[in-house]
């Protein structure tokens, strides 16, 4: 995971070189974004990451039933930034804008692609564990590897906190 | 509550980018922001504190890397830092 974390910011790395290279570009073509999208995502993921922490507390008390709770919630608020993130997808490309429009829209597309697959990941990890929590909760071998889910989906999060800014928001306002 | 402040944190992130009277600091507060909300959900949420020493070590250094990059590159696009080339 530490690895997937480090491709991130050689990606973001690369996106600032770009940005200094087109800074007219990224800038104008930022201006088309709706930061309202982003914006449910990040409050959506953080809700969802906060859902995952008491999944694990509720795991480590042996409680099956509060731990299918908080990983249903975390579930289903992934699958709200999933609903959020197609219909912004749905938005930008029916405005005329694809990967292929600049090189900003190719390296936005890019990213928040490359972390959408990631969400589906981390839901698919969630669904799992949920499934098996009434049976399993109390054993150590579940909270284990309940925490290393929760580190997947906190990466996540964290990922977004800095896609987010880094798309949205930095330079927005000159 | 930590899930409070963070939300409150993106809030205010959102806020300072839509603030004109900010200009170009805004963007570098809000990268700053960003690697504390970053910084939260390493140490509360992942507890980074309950595993081996040298994992807090290397999320503080991506977290930092992360966050220099983001801030460099955006002071060098406005001219506030000399660019490379």
């Amino acid at each position: 995971m530490f690895i997937d974390m480090v491709i991130f910011q050689m990606i973001f790395l690369t996106f600032m070189g770009e940005r200094l290279r087109r800074t007219a570009v990224f800038v104008q073509s930022q201006q088309h974004l709706n930061e309202a999208f982003g914006f449910a995502n990040a409050l959506i993921l953080l809700t969802s990451s906060w859902m995952v922490v008491l999944a694990i507390r509720a795991a480590r008390t042996g409680s099956g039933k509060n731990t299918r709770r908080y990983l249903g919630l975390a579930w289903l608020l992934g699958l709200a930034f999933c609903v959020n993130k197609l219909a912004e997808y749905y938005h930008t490309i029916t405005s005329g804008i694809t990967p292929a429009s600049n090189p900003f829209y190719s390296y936005y597309f890019f990213i928040t692609f490359i972390h959408f697959m990631h969400v589906i990941a981390g839901m698919m990890f969630i669904a799992y564990f949920r499934s098996v929590a009434r049976a399993s909760a109390a054993t150590k071998r579940y909270v284990t590897g309940l925490e290393n889910v929760g580190l997947f989906w906190h990466f996540v999060d964290v990922l977004w906190i800095f896609i987010f800014p880094l798309l949205y928001l930095v330079g927005r306002v000159a | 509550m930590i899930w409070g402040l963070l939300c409150a944190l993106t809030v205010v992130s959102v806020s300072l980018a839509e603030n004109a009277g900010l200009r170009g600091y805004a963007s570098a507060i809000i990268v700053l922001i960003a690697s504390i909300k970053s910084r939260m959900v390493i140490v509360h949420f992942m507890e980074v504190g309950q595993a081996a020493k040298h994992w807090g070590v290397l999320y503080a250094a991506w977290n930092a890397v992360v966050a220099t990059t983001l801030i460099i590159g955006y002071l060098m696009s406005v001219g506030v830092v000399p660019r490379l080339s």
